[in-house]
């Protein structure tokens, strides 16, 4: 009886002192968010923060597509890891999206320029990087879309999965399909 | 419900011999056979009904991964269920993603795969689980009027983080931490709680600590503060006879009988004795007067 009634005694002061431990842990996590908030606010008006290594998946989605439409692909593509770690699966999916859409972009931009050689591996890039985007996520539309657009931009050949004739007989003339890019009169 | 229409394509067993025998029937599930565009997820379904004591051997079953250039094993999963008729029925779900860029609608196929059972010394084979389909093109190959070919969808911009959950998740646990303090002040009857009726040691355990460090005539008053709450509790004047009566009233405070009886003993010397010697010490007078108090809060 005396046990029951110590511990009778003890409940509301160890709920309270609970409670306020989950006041201070949740004023901590809302101080937390407020400052991602501020961070990502400043990327997006052009201030470059570099977030902690702990910082929260959006938050290093922010800062990775902040690189990635300033060309720094490479870099970007260094808080794919850290994102997936993070296991959100839809964002990471639209992180490598990004990175599909900066280096496809890029690739287009090589083409206008003439430089093909240039641009193949950045195609194949992109679209690994569409793949990556449509594994994790395969309802991303715009993902399929822009995959098929790099995949028509530049068409692989396959030859040994195919078996095609055609292109085991002219291995080096991958750019048949290429399309040309008529912009306007001379 | 027609896109959901299951097709089921039944491979009949034509190899002669123990295969036969063993692996009784090979079946391949799958969803519609056409209109598969680039990027769908493919679930095949492949039942696989085993005489009793083979088994089925995994490790010729193809693993997760890239299968040709356009197709994606995403998983491959085995469930193991008994067969209507004896023997053991497989259930091998493969999901496929296809990366293929049809230029026009044609036909694309899923490789089979080997499905092999052995019981130990005996072993027999099958193909199973492959699949065809029709594929359709996303774009049309000519760039519609007007418009680049290499028109890109837009980016997913980053997000700013909402803060509402986080906010309101504190809000939430703050009302709670308010509600267990005000329940703990009036369990206790501290302030503003401190005239509950039914708390008379609660108000008195507080006062008789600070009286009792008022020297001779704080003791005093004191033992009559104490006196007052056991009137209080009681409902009238509480004398040294009707303790017995009292903890029959009130069994909270049957455990401190023995203190209970020494207060009033030792206040009856205090006040009528002639003899001085056993007075209460103030510091077992506090100690009564919280034990009195922590007893009426679980009565």
């Amino acid at each position: 009886m005396k046990f029951v009634a110590t511990i009778r005694n003890a409940l509301l002061p160890v709920a309270l002192i609970a409670a306020l431990a989950g006041v201070a842990w949740s004023a901590w996590a809302l101080y937390g968010r407020l400052h991602d908030r501020a961070v990502v606010r400043d990327l997006l008006a052009n201030q470059d923060v570099s977030p902690p290594p702990t910082a929260k998946a959006d938050v290093l989605f922010a800062r990775g597509y902040y690189l990635l439409i300033r060309d720094r692909i490479d870099e970007a593509q260094g808080y794919a890891r850290p994102i997936a770690d993070r296991g959100d699966r839809l964002l990471l999916a639209r992180f490598h999206y990004d990175v599909g859409n900066a280096r496809l972009r890029r690739a287009i931009a090589q083409v206008e320029a003439s430089k093909i050689d240039a641009a193949i591996p950045e195609v194949r890039l992109a679209k690994a990087a569409y793949r990556s985007a449509l594994l994790a996520d395969p309802e991303l539309w715009d993902a399929r879309y822009n995959l098929d657009v790099a995949m028509r931009l530049v068409r692989d050949f396959p030859e040994l999965e195919r078996g095609d004739e055609e292109a085991q007989g002219q291995p080096k003339k991958l750019w048949t399909d290429l399309p040309g890019l008529p912009r306007g009169l001379p | 419900m027609a896109r959901l229409a299951i097709a089921a394509a039944l491979v009949l067993l034509v190899s002669a011999g123990t295969a036969a025998a063993q692996i009784r029937s090979v079946r391949t599930e799958g969803p519609r056979p056409f209109g598969v565009l680039l990027g769908d997820v493919l679930k095949l379904t492949t039942t696989v009904d085993v005489d009793a004591p083979f088994k089925l051997d995994g490790s010729t079953l193809p693993r997760p991964g890239p299968l040709t250039y356009s197709l994606e094993l995403r998983s491959i999963d085995v469930t193991e269920q008994a067969a209507p008729g004896g023997g053991t029925r497989y259930r091998i779900a493969a999901e496929y993603q296809t990366f293929y860029s049809a230029l026009e609608t044609g036909e694309q196929t899923i490789p089979s795969f080997t499905v092999a059972v052995s019981d130990g010394s005996r072993r027999a084979e099958t193909q199973a689980g492959g699949w065809s389909y029709l594929t359709s093109p996303l774009r049309p190959i000519q760039s519609l009027a007007g418009e680049s070919d290499q028109r890109l969808r837009p980016d997913v911009q980053p997000v700013i983080p909402p803060v509402g959950p986080a906010r309101d998740r504190l809000i939430a646990v703050a009302a709670l931490a308010a509600l267990l303090a005000v329940a703990l002040a009036w369990s206790r009857a501290w302030p503003p709680f401190h005239k509950r009726r039914s708390r008379p040691f609660a108000a008195a355990a507080r006062e008789v600590a600070r009286l009792v460090r008022r020297g001779e005539d704080g003791r005093r008053a004191a033992l009559l503060r104490l006196h007052r709450a056991f009137d209080a509790a009681w409902g009238k004047r509480l004398l040294g006879e009707d303790i017995g009566a009292f903890l029959r009233d009130h069994p909270a405070f049957a455990s401190r009988a023995e203190e209970i009886r020494s207060f009033f003993a030792a206040s009856r010397r205090a006040f009528f004795g002639r003899e001085q010697g056993d007075v209460l010490a103030p510091d077992a007078l506090v100690r009564l007067a919280r034990d009195l108090a922590r007893a009426e809060r679980g009565a």
